[in-house]
């Protein structure tokens, strides 16, 4: 019998297998203090913890900017009386006095 | 102020990742991490669908950097390796909507014929175009600016160069036919919003930009389908451009006349508008431009900070150059942190929007710490700074690089 180089086998059975379209699974991490469970109600229905953790240490204003901007341009969930406590999570644990 | 709307569907879906997020990874499984060159530089290395293990920015949506010794590997960079940038969490699209039975590419608006094409159609209707060409984000090294800038945090790997092949985008907006009035033609890709509230991803060319020849509607990538994650099966290759016009999944082209106002063209992805779109650190520009064409950089892409070479003994010092696609006419390569410079030999020439490697010998005499830069120039004259420039939205870092080494006793 001839044999059947490996390469042709690839081809027919396709490149792109069923379980080749998953994604890895998503983790969230966030610095554990008051106001994590607040970020993560007002920011991760439209993106992954890493959009606030790997951000260089921010000033609040920094901060208020960013959450604004989601606020205004993307309608982000945030409950506008919840902003200061938000802010005060995020300036406290990804902000410019941390190191 | 009214509390926006949330889908209930992607409440319940958050609270199931919540749930899952609370449990507690054992040591073995930790990911490996590598570290850029900047405070709060750890990144984690993952694997993907199709692609090597990458440096991971984010993961929802998916953005991941190509480490960056694979620049050394040669000048066109493999797709497991090529970097991926999405913008809203419904990225990727589905493997459903992209069959070839489901997905199909429209041309509407403004036209005398909408047309509606499957890959396969596009392929056999058109000829075939191929063009090497480098992608890079916008905030490729976004993460070296300072004073630094909120966004995604990348070092040098958002970048990358392929040999794309596809169809002219001026064929089929011509077989489609424009009408008179045609001001631009907007571009969308099936990647969607998570909420009704985020804007759409939709990018805008003006109609005489659009009908330039080297505009391609890609399938392939280096030979191959493109991967999953860099667009399958059809994006726009705008050589020359930042990644940002390179629209993946593309599946609809609309002309319109008038200039559209889309959040991602307006507010977003501007640069001010002076020289080098640079303005002075923490200030804001009083008047922007949609950012366009890359300016010139270049890499050292065989030695990295920290390395270890022997005095009196010769070495090959090898990297990457590129520009927006006027092509590299010149590479300068510094051993004395830029007081003399010397030419560098520049290696193959893949076309003027692709990477040009280049190569020098360099025979360090006296030992110590030596900084290593490289500078290139254009056929248009135009080079790198020798200073960072600064903008608010940390894009377009050009300035020229440097390797510092140490050179020990032979």
């Amino acid at each position: 019998m001839k044999r059947i180089p490996i390469a042709f086998l690839a081809c027919i059975t396709s490149s792109f297998a069923a379980d080749e379209w998953k994604l890895p699974e998503e983790k969230i991490a966030f610095k554990s203090a008051p106001g994590a469970d607040l970020v993560q109600a007002s920011c991760i229905m439209c993106h992954s913890h890493e959009y606030i953790t790997t951000q260089p240490p921010l000033t609040r204003d920094q901060w208020k900017a960013s959450v604004t901007k989601m606020l205004q341009k993307y309608g982000a969930p945030i409950v506008p009386e919840k902003v200061d406590a938000l802010l005060d999570y995020l300036a406290q644990s990804y902000g410019k006095a941390v190191k | 102020m009214t509390a926006p709307i949330v889908p209930e569907i992607s409440r319940r879906s958050f609270l199931r990742r919540a749930a899952l997020a609370a449990a507690v990874l054992p040591a073995g499984l930790r990911a490996e991490t590598v570290t850029l060159p900047f405070e709060n530089g750890e990144r984690e290395l993952v694997k993907y669908p199709q692609k090597r293990a990458l440096i991971r920015l984010t993961s929802r949506p998916p953005q991941l950097e190509t480490p960056f010794a694979i620049f050394n590997d040669g000048a066109i960079t493999p797709n497991d390796a090529f970097f991926v940038r999405y913008h809203l969490a419904g990225s990727p699209p589905a493997r459903e909507l992209l069959t070839a039975d489901a997905f199909r590419l429209q041309v509407l608006g403004k036209v005398n014929t909408p047309l509606k094409l499957n890959v396969e159609e596009l392929r056999r209707h058109f000829e075939p175009i191929e063009i090497t060409a480098v992608n890079q984000c916008s905030g490729n090294s976004r993460g070296f600016f300072n004073p630094r800038v909120p966004g995604g945090q990348l070092g040098n790997g958002a970048m990358g160069n392929a040999k794309w092949k596809g169809v002219r985008l001026k064929d089929v907006l011509e077989m489609a036919g424009l009408l008179a009035g045609a001001k631009q033609v907007l571009f969308n890709g099936l990647d969607t919003p998570p909420a009704p509230t985020v804007p759409d991803f939709i990018k805008a060319l003006d109609v005489e930009q659009a009908l330039d020849p080297d505009i391609l509607l890609a399938h392939e990538m280096n030979g191959e389908p493109l991967p999953w994650l860099n667009g399958f099966p059809l994006r726009l290759v705008v050589p020359g451009h930042y990644g940002t016009y390179w629209v993946k999944h593309l599946h609809e082209i609309t002309v319109v006349d008038e200039t559209f106002k889309g959040f991602w063209m307006d507010p977003a992805y501007r640069i001010p508008d002076t020289e080098c779109a640079a303005i002075a650190p923490n200030t804001a520009p009083k008047k922007t431009v949609p950012i366009s064409r890359f300016n010139v950089r270049s890499f050292i892409t065989s030695h990295t900070d920290g390395a270890q070479l022997k005095a009196g003994v010769q070495q090959i010092v090898k990297g990457i150059a590129f520009d927006g696609g006027h092509g590299i006419r010149e590479v300068l390569f510094s051993s004395n942190d830029g007081h003399s410079w010397r030419e560098a030999e520049l290696g193959r020439d893949l076309g003027k929007y692709s990477f040009r490697e280049w190569t020098i010998a360099f025979a360090p005499k006296t030992e110590g710490e030596r900084k290593l830069r490289v500078k290139a120039t254009n056929t248009l004259g135009q080079s790198q700074p020798l200073e960072p420039l600064w903008n608010p939205a940390g894009y377009m870092r050009n300035v020229v690089e440097t390797v510092t080494v140490t050179v020990q006793k032979a």
